[in-house]
C-alpha cells in the first residue's frame, strides 16, 4: 500500500509539471539591453537633457527609460510606463524630429527609420531602429 | 514499527479515485504539458488607426521548444471593436489554444497644428495677432471650430505669456497645445533714428561713465579702425604707436588687409600686429564701411577676428567701439544712419556674447535728431573733425575699463 501511495504522488507530480501558464509581462531592462547590444555595436546613451532640449522629448510619463544610438544611426529605446498611449505619442514626435534631422543629414536612414520596430510587453515599450530589428526582437522574445 | 493497515473497502475507494484521477490526467495531459506563453499582455488596447504589432509568443512541450509549430490567426480590423488573436497548436485530437484580446478604440485626442512659430515675440504695446491653428481628429475629422483658445497676454506689460488651445473629441480625449508669447521692449533695430537708444540693453557689457582717467589710461590703448582713426592720429589726438588703421576698413577686410602702424612705420595684418605687440588694451572700431556688408557676414567676420585676437594674445583686453554716426543728408558713400544704428546693436550683442566691453561712443557724437552733430564732422558728413576727435578721446577717458 505504501508503494501505491508513493506512485500516486509521483504520477501527480509529473502531471503537474506542465502546469503554470502565466503570460510574460515583465522585462529585465538590463538584460534586454545586453541582448540588443550583441547585434548593435557602440551604442551610446542619449542623455536626458539632450532628449528634452534637442528632441523635445517629454520624459515625465516614463517610469524608466533607456534610449541609445550609435554613429551608424541604429537606435533603440526601452521604456517602462503606465501611460503607454501618451508615451507612444511622445515617441512618435521624437521619431518625427529625428526624421527631420535625417532629411538634412542622412537621407539614407529615412527608410530604416520608417520601418522601425515598435513592440509592447506589459508596461514596457520597445523601439528598435535597425535593419536587423526583427531578428533582434526574436532574440528578446526567446529570452523571456 | 507498526504496519499501516488499510481496510479493503477503503483500499478499493482509494484505488477507484486514483484510476479516475489517472484517466482524467491522461485525457487532459496535453493541456498541461503543452505550454503556450504569450509575450506581453493577453488584453491589448490599440489606438484607432494604429497598426497591431505582435509582441510574440513561446510554446513548449515539456522543455522542448515548439514555437515554430504554433499557428496564429486573427480577425483584426481597423474599425473600433474587440478582436481576437489566437495561437494554436494541434496535438492529435487536441487543439491547444491561447487567445489575446485586442481592443481597438479611440485613445488619442485630435491633433492640433499651430500655424506660425510656437514661440513669438511682441513689442510692448502692439496687438497680438493669432497666426492660426487647425485641429484634426482621426475619427471625428476637422474640429478646428471646437478649439477653445485662451490667452493671458498683457501687451502693456513685459513678460512671458501663453496662448492655450484645447479641444476634445467625441470619445472624450482632450488635446492641448501652447504657444509662448514674449512681450518685449522695443529693440533698438526697430527704433526710429531720433529715438534710438541702447539704454537697457546689455548694460553690464557697456562701459559706463567713470572719473576721467586722463592720458595715463588713454596712452595704454591701441585703437584699430578706418580713416577716422587715421585722422585721429594725424590730428594729434592719438599717439602713432597706438594708431593701427587703414581707410575703408570693415570686419571682413580686417582679416586680410595690412594696416598702417603709424608709430612703427610699418604695415601688417591686424592679427600679425596683435601677435607681435600684444597690446594691453585694444579698441576695435570695425569702421563705417562695415555697414555695406550683410549683417551675417559682418557678425561672422567680427566674431572670428575677436576669437583670433584672443588666441594670439589672451591677455589683451578688447573693447568694441560703436561705429560713428553720420550727419544728416546725402554722403558720397551712401552710408545710412538707421543701418549704422542696427550695426551698433549687433556690435553690442557681440560684445555681450564674447564677454568683452562695448564703448557706446556714438551717443556722444549725435544731435537731438539722432544724426552726427554737424559741429563734430567735416563736410563729407562721415569723417570727424578735430573737435569730434577730442570728444571721442574724452569719452574714452571717461568710460574706463576696470582694472587698467
Amino acid at each position: 500500500m505504501k508503494k501505491f501511495i508513493v506512485l500516486l504522488f509521483v504520477v501527480s507530480a509529473i502531471i503537474m509539471t506542465g502546469c503554470g501558464n502565466d503570460n510574460v509581462s515583465k522585462l529585465d531592462i538590463k538584460n534586454t539591453e545586453n541582448i540588443i547590444e550583441k547585434d548593435l555595436k557602440d551604442m551610446k546613451e542619449v542623455d536626458d537633457s539632450s532628449l528634452e532640449d534637442v528632441y523635445d522629448l517629454d520624459l515625465s510619463k516614463m517610469d524608466e527609460h533607456v534610449i541609445k544610438q550609435n554613429e551608424d544611426g541604429d537606435l533603440y529605446a526601452i521604456i517602462k510606463t503606465s501611460d503607454k498611449t501618451s508615451v507612444k505619442n511622445v515617441m512618435e514626435k521624437y521619431f518625427e524630429k529625428i526624421q527631420q534631422f535625417n532629411k538634412n543629414y542622412s537621407p539614407e536612414r529615412l527608410e530604416i527609420l520608417d520601418s522601425r520596430l515598435e513592440k509592447e510587453i506589459g508596461d514596457y515599450l520597445i523601439y528598435i531602429v535597425s535593419k536587423d530589428a526583427s531578428k533582434i526582437y526574436d532574440k528578446i522574445v526567446k529570452s523571456l | 514499527m507498526k504496519k499501516l493497515i488499510i481496510k479493503p473497502k477503503v483500499k478499493k475507494v482509494i484505488m477507484i479515485c486514483f484510476l479516475v484521477f489517472l484517466f482524467f490526467s491522461v485525457l487532459l495531459s496535453p493541456f498541461l504539458f503543452i505550454h503556450i506563453r504569450l509575450i506581453g499582455e493577453s488584453n491589448i488596447s490599440l489606438d484607432y488607426g494604429s497598426k497591431y504589432s505582435e509582441p510574440g509568443y513561446r510554446a513548449s512541450i515539456f522543455h522542448k521548444d515548439i514555437t515554430d509549430k504554433v499557428k496564429v490567426e486573427d480577425n483584426l480590423s481597423k474599425k473600433i471593436g474587440i478582436y481576437d488573436v489566437s495561437y494554436h497548436y494541434r496535438f492529435f485530437i487536441y487543439d491547444i489554444k491561447k487567445i489575446r484580446k485586442v481592443t481597438v478604440s479611440d485613445l488619442t485626442g485630435p491633433k492640433i497644428d499651430l500655424k506660425g512659430d510656437k514661440e513669438l515675440s511682441l513689442t510692448v504695446g502692439t496687438q497680438y495677432e493669432e497666426p492660426g491653428y487647425e485641429a484634426i481628429d482621426k475619427l471625428d475629422g476637422n474640429l478646428t471650430q471646437s478649439v477653445k483658445v485662451n490667452n493671458n497676454i498683457d501687451i502693456q506689460k513685459l513678460g512671458e505669456y501663453q496662448v492655450t488651445y484645447e479641444v476634445s473629441d467625441k470619445a472624450g480625449n482632450v488635446s492641448r497645445e501652447v504657444r509662448k508669447v514674449k512681450v518685449e521692449k522695443m529693440k533698438p533695430t526697430q527704433m526710429a533714428i531720433d529715438n534710438y537708444s541702447l539704454s537697457g540693453w546689455y548694460d553690464s557689457s557697456k562701459l559706463s561713465q567713470t572719473n576721467n582717467a586722463r592720458d595715463a589710461y588713454f596712452n595704454q590703448i591701441v585703437v584699430v579702425g578706418d580713416s577716422n582713426i587715421k585722422n585721429m592720429y594725424l590730428n594729434g589726438y592719438l599717439d602713432g604707436n597706438n594708431a593701427w588703421a587703414i581707410p575703408c576698413l570693415n570686419s571682413e577686410t580686417m582679416h586680410s588687409t595690412e594696416l598702417y602702424l603709424y608709430g612703427y612705420g610699418s604695415k601688417m595684418k591686424l592679427i600679425d600686429a596683435v601677435s607681435k605687440y600684444k597690446p594691453k588694451v585694444m579698441i576695435l572700431n570695425f569702421g563705417t564701411f562695415s555697414t555695406w556688408l550683410s549683417e551675417q557676414v559682418f557678425v561672422s567676420n567680427a566674431n572670428s577676428m575677436i576669437e583670433e585676437i584672443k588666441k594670439q594674445s589672451p591677455d589683451t583686453q578688447i573693447i568694441l567701439s560703436s561705429i560713428y554716426p553720420i550727419t544728416k543728408g546725402k554722403n558720397i558713400n551712401a552710408f545710412e544712419q538707421d543701418i549704422i544704428n542696427k550695426f551698433n546693436f549687433l556690435i553690442l550683442e557681440l560684445a555681450d556674447k564674447q564677454k568683452i566691453k562695448y564703448l557706446d561712443v556714438q551717443e556722444v557724437l549725435k544731435d537731438k535728431d539722432g544724426y552726427g552733430k554737424d559741429a563734430y564732422f567735416v563736410a563729407d558728413k562721415f569723417h570727424l573733425n578735430p573737435l569730434g576727435h577730442s570728444i571721442v578721446k574724452e569719452y574714452i577717458k571717461t568710460h574706463v575699463l576696470e582694472g587698467i
